[in-house]
């Protein structure tokens, strides 16, 4: 046994991470989360492994319109981090126009996706199958980009709330910077989507 | 079990006055929602060995009618005999409602939020809100559990493990109906609810500790809740994903583990393209970490009950600590050696076999530390010392079984037989039972301010672990017998004919292991009303929780500032009249070891 | 006093100290351009005449350079303890990858057998 403790970083109090609980639990909020994606997306890849029929997705779908999306969702993270940033400076006007910019980005993507969602049906992809392959192609595209789309529609009401408590002057800077991470996770899940599920 | 009473009058500002509904029920509390998860799960443990006697009753007198189970069950027991569906049913339900109802409540949910807050020196959990969020969302799960079982077609009956494509089917048998779509939202509901106090946990370990708690000052109770924390974080995920794909493959048509060709009760399916075989990889993706989940805080209490017994020091501090921490690494990596007869590919069964017997190692070296913890202590035979040395006695045997079933070659025999059955109910049945056992006797005066009885105990403790241990143990070689787990009626089989004696025994030891049970309910609602007021430090351990009173304040410690100055492992030791110092006594007065 | 200990949130915190000037503002869209960037070549390789493993390799390398850019720049992961860089590599990227990794084998068997029935 070591005859004298290290009264170091790892001491009591200070976090061994040196962050307080709530970016702590914030983060491994979003490593479960992350994992979620993590097994539908492996999940995906075994399925599209199995399958002798896979169509090619960049044939399925519109690859300028996916990158319409994806220049949204990704304005919408730089629209966020600028809040965060103006929100630390205590420049809460400005936070609170950064924020209602993030919010209607989440917005307008959630309405490309289901623009999206409308072309797949109307063209005949159902859970069940679809024209192109194999049956669980349409099954995985439903279901990851529908669990994506549902973090960014929380996202939009988490956002609205912010919005809100920042207006009404309730808001924190950690807060703030809180709904920034899970914001941007949200985007990040999509980088792995766009390129495992479209590209790919 | 007023907890008003030990505060210093007008001190806690922070915590005003708070009516019964805001203080035990909806409480924020950490200490009142620990016990909440105990009650909910010690009242599941009933349901469940209620399940398990029907089991035992159907196995060990295979042969009879049971008249009044055909009132109580008119169902499940027409005419007395027990259907088979039932019969399936009851044994997934028996194991679901155990692992993750009763030692999932009890063990990690309940002891974790009673002590890991305490024994780091926090006024509370990390997120207070979160934790009673997570237990009424566990209770509800727990609610859910319990109503599949009123439902058209009864509870779920494909296995603890809920396998496609017996529980992907909803025609499949009449469990596969309702129930089974009950048992995935139940399971969905106990994944959020496990999710938020593991977070808390887990925050809590890193970052609201006392002054002066280093990580290599927390208990080994509280690193075993911080790594099976992290492990169930990390792990549950898969499940949740499975169990939403399975649900859309039971209600929406998809088909992601079921495969093209499929033939059920007559009428071919027309689902394609998916693999049951996926679903087993991320149920075991879960399944794996979960049982460590289970036993590393079984391992970590009873490694905090042996020095305060044994008056010394517990053995390689740090060793078992790195040891649970390659455990926990381990475990996420070895889910293969459940489905080595699944049709896997032979280059990850060697891969699994040989990472699973990795796991001996840390786990080996983390026993015998636990051993030599024993060695040359003045040992105090206390009834929670006795059940530690119970866990130490069903790690070390249970254990040795793992060595088979983890060698693909072995357990090509061996799996799906009762070997299996007795390894695993004495690994994450026993283990944890016994340190359930141990824990609420060792921490019931600092829940409920009231010492247990201690001849009630003993008696207790040995109407539990002998037949126990021959159940589990005998269990062993029906498995190398080649009898089948999940069998309704070995009787209709040649082979299994003449085990017909040693399911009586097994049989007749249920019996008394689960009516001895009643002693425990007996001693724990006496002890709560009637029993010997418990002092601060009953047992004259050294961690935080015995520093202060007995119930605790709802702030845990009462306006004195906390400073963490040692190890919790100082036994043996001058200190005025006492032989330990608890971990707030100043290096002036005892010399620090760690 | 005891609200320190108890919120936890009064302790030093190694990712407050990042400059909260207009210059991380600037690097959050330089973020933004490069993300984009990326997801134009992106989209441009996999329309262009590559070899297949070729393509699956520089998009995944893609990948992980925005996965980077996201989490270093916009989610502060660059002024984080190391720890919690672990946290997000190891419990993340790593614990997904080897749960693939692992049932890669079993997905290629079942379609070997699909193939040759």
């Amino acid at each position: 046994m070591m005859p004298v403790a290290r009264p170091a970083a790892w001491d009591g109090g200070v976090c061994p991470f040196a962050a307080g609980w709530q970016r702590v639990l914030m983060w491994w909020f979003i490593v479960g989360d992350g994992l979620l994606f993590g097994a539908f997306l492996a999940a995906y890849g075994y399925a599209r492994l199995i399958a002798t029929t896979w169509p090619d997705s960049s044939v399925v779908f519109s690859l300028p319109y996916l990158a319409a999306m994806t220049l949204v969702l990704n304005t919408s993270s730089a629209m966020m981090a600028s809040g965060v940033a103006a929100a630390r400076r205590g420049a809460w006007p400005t936070a609170r126009r950064w924020l209602l910019a993030t919010t209607l980005g989440g917005v307008l993507f959630l309405g490309m996706q289901a623009d999206e969602w409308r072309h797949a049906i109307a063209a005949g992809a159902r859970l069940s199958g679809n024209p192109w392959g194999d049956a669980s192609f349409g099954a995985y595209f439903f279901l990851i980009t529908g669990f994506h789309g549902t973090h960014v529609l929380l996202g939009v009401l988490i956002l609205t709330i912010a919005t809100a408590r920042v207006a009404t002057r309730r808001a924190t800077p950690l807060g703030i910077e809180l709904v920034g991470l899970y914001w941007h996770f949200v985007e990040l899940v999509w980088v792995f989507i766009f390129t495992l599920f479209y590209l790919l | 079990m007023s907890h008003a009473a030990t505060t210093v009058p007008g001190h806690d500002q922070s915590h005003p006055e708070l009516g019964f509904i805001r203080r035990y029920v909806f409480s924020l509390d950490h200490k009142v929602i620990g016990i909440q998860y105990i009650v909910t799960g010690l009242l599941m443990a009933l349901v469940g060995a209620a399940l398990a006697t029907l089991i035992r009753l159907q196995l060990g007198w295979p042969e009879r009618t049971w008249p009044l189970l055909a009132q109580l069950l008119p169902k499940g027991y027409a005419g007395g005999v027990m259907a088979p569906e039932f019969y399936l049913a009851v044994v997934t339900m028996h194991g679901t409602i155990m692992v993750f109802f009763f030692m999932s409540y009890v063990l990690v949910s309940g002891f974790g939020n009673y002590l890991v807050p305490l024994q780091v020196g926090a006024r509370d959990m990390a997120f207070p809100l979160a934790n009673m969020l997570s237990f009424w969302i566990g209770a509800l799960s727990a609610l859910l559990m319990i109503a599949s079982f009123f439902v058209e077609g009864g509870a779920a009956a494909a296995g603890w493990t809920a396998y496609p494509p017996l529980s992907a089917v909803a025609t499949a048998v009449p469990g596969s109906g309702m129930g089974q779509t009950i048992w995935l939202l139940s399971m969905a509901f106990f994944i959020a609810s496990f999710t938020l106090s593991g977070l808390n946990i887990v925050a809590t370990v890193f970052s609201v500790r006392a002054p002066g708690m280093s990580m290599w000052r927390m208990p080994l109770t509280v690193w075993s809740y911080f790594i099976a924390s992290i492990l169930g974080l990390l792990a549950f995920p898969a499940l949740t994903a499975a169990a939403v794909m399975l649900l859309f493959d039971r209600h929406a048509g998809t088909s992601f583990f079921l495969p093209a060709g499929l033939v059920v009760g007559g009428r071919h399916l027309t689902n394609s393209g998916g693999s049951p075989l996926l679903w087993q990889h991320l149920f075991w993706f879960l399944g794996h970490p979960e049982v460590y989940v289970l036993i590393l805080p079984a391992l970590g209490i009873a490694c905090d009950i042996i020095p305060a017994f044994t008056r010394k020091p517990i053995f390689g501090y740090r060793l078992s600590v790195w040891c649970l921490v390659a455990v926990g690494a381990l475990s996420m990596v070895v889910w293969g050696h459940h489905m080595f007869v699944s049709g896997m590919s032979p280059f990850t069964g060697e891969y699994f076999s040989i990472a699973t017997m990795t796991i001996t190692l840390p786990m080996t070296v983390f026993g015998v530390n636990m051993l030599a913890s024993l060695r040359g202590g003045a040992i105090r035979m206390g009834v929670p010392m006795m059940f530690s040395c119970a866990v130490l006695a069903l790690f070390g045997s249970g254990g040795l079984g793992g060595l088979y079933l983890g060698n693909a070659t072995a357990d090509m025999q061996l799996t799906d037989t009762y070997f299996v059955v007795g390894h695993f109910h004495m690994m994450i049945g026993g283990v944890t039972l016994m340190a359930t056992f141990g824990g609420l006797h060792y921490w019931f005066p600092k829940m409920f301010g009231r010492m247990m009885n201690e001849t009630i105990g003993k008696a207790h403790f040995w109407l539990t672990f002998t037949p126990f241990f021959i159940i589990f143990f005998m269990q062993h070689f029906l498995g190398i017998q080649g009898a089948p787990r999940r069998y309704y009626a070995f009787t209709a089989y040649d082979f299994l004919r003449e085990t017909r004696i040693q399911n009586l025994v097994v049989s007749s030891c249920a019996m008394v292991l689960i009516a001895s049970q009643s002693l425990f309910v007996v001693n724990f609602v006496w002890s709560l009303f009637r029993g010997a007021p418990a002092a601060d430090n009953p047992w004259e351990a050294t961690t935080l929780e015995w520093t202060t009173s007995s119930p605790p304040p709802h702030d845990n410690f009462g306006q004195a500032e906390l400073t963490v100055h040692r190890w919790p492992y100082e036994y043996g030791v001058e200190s005025g009249d006492r032989d330990f110092a608890d971990q707030r006594v100043p290096p002036g007065r005892v010399p620090v070891t760690a | 006093m005891k609200g320190v200990v108890r919120r936890g949130v009064t302790m030093t915190d190694r990712s407050d100290r990042f400059s909260a000037g207009g210059e991380s503002v600037r690097l959050y869209w330089a973020t933004w351009a490069a993300l984009l960037a990326l997801t134009l070549v992106m989209l441009l390789l996999d329309t262009a005449p590559v070899a297949r493993p070729w393509l699956v390799a520089v998009l995944l390398v893609a990948m992980l350079a925005k996965v980077a850019l996201i989490a270093g720049n916009f989610m502060h992961l660059r002024h984080a303890h190391a720890g919690l860089v672990w946290t997000f590599i190891a419990g993340l990227l790593i614990t997904g990858l080897t749960l693939y990794v692992l049932i890669v084998p079993d997905a290629l068997r079942i379609r070997d057998m699909l193939v040759n029935r």
